[in-house]
């Protein structure tokens, strides 16, 4: 008998994250040790306020910050404007996910230990393979 | 050497075999384990006798490891999963296992019933 996992991904590795949010195209990408405040369109001190942070200018003229704010217990949670909603809509957040997903599995995985030994893409689902020497 | 492969879904999160290896990938989010497949013995009165011991003993017991050690044929069925029984049948027990694991991750990743009869 087998039996498999399901594994809801939720934002808990700030560099995974990072990393996530540069390969979705922004390079430049604040993280602070305490959370900053956001500002808004109208360059306007927000009270939102996140430990990684991207500033408007990388967004477009229109836009705020987005930030993502790191809670008590670990995990972190985004803090994006109706507005840019628009731009950064449930594909945009889903596709995220799967970047911050495939990274923290590689992480975990080369914190493990694991030896990587492929990567496979069908229709938009990734499988990566490791070996595991030690059993 | 085990071999881990982990599937990302199309919407971020993920799937994987329930294995000693896979354990700690369990802690990137909340997980639910559910059954995948079955690894039975072919002949019928023997998978009755086979899923009627396994019904009143529990996994870890003797009694159950005794029935792993029983002569094959043995089948793979993805009713869980898959929905579907594979098409081979296997002497070796554990060679079964390794087609059960080979189908269930390629299902993971295409989704499809490749090289499987009902």
């Amino acid at each position: 008998m087998s039996a498999y996992n399901s594994v809801t991904t939720i934002y808990k590795d700030q560099e995974c994250l990072v990393e996530a949010l540069k390969e979705m195209g922004y390079t430049e990408i604040e993280v602070h040790e305490l959370p900053q405040n956001l500002v808004g369109y109208h360059a306007d001190l927000r009270q939102q306020r996140a430990h990684i942070i991207i500033r408007r200018k990388n967004i477009g003229n229109a836009s705020n910050d987005i930030g993502y704010l790191r809670n008590a217990d670990g995990t972190f949670t985004e803090i994006i404007s109706d507005f840019d909603k628009r731009k950064h809509d449930s594909k945009w957040s889903t596709n995220l996910k799967a970047k911050y997903t495939e990274a923290v599995t590689m992480k975990t995985a080369r914190v493990k230990g694991f030896h990587f030994l492929s990567k496979h893409v069908v229709n938009g689902k990734v499988q990566l393979k490791f070996s595991d020497r030690k059993s | 050497m085990a071999e881990i492969v982990i599937t990302i879904e199309r919407d971020g999160n993920l799937t994987f075999l329930d294995t000693e290896s896979s354990q700690m990938f369990k802690e990137l989010g909340p997980a639910v384990t559910r059954r995948a497949s079955h690894v039975l013995p072919a002949k019928f009165l023997a998978r009755q006798a086979f899923k009627l011991i396994r019904l009143v003993v529990r996994d870890d017991s003797a009694g159950a490891a005794r029935c792993r050690t029983w002569r094959g044929p043995w089948l793979v069925d993805t009713t869980p999963t898959a929905g579907v029984v594979l098409a081979g049948r296997w002497m070796n027990r554990q060679d079964a296992i390794d087609a059960e694991i080979a189908f269930l991750n390629s299902w993971f990743l295409e989704g499809t019933c490749q090289h499987t009869t009902a």
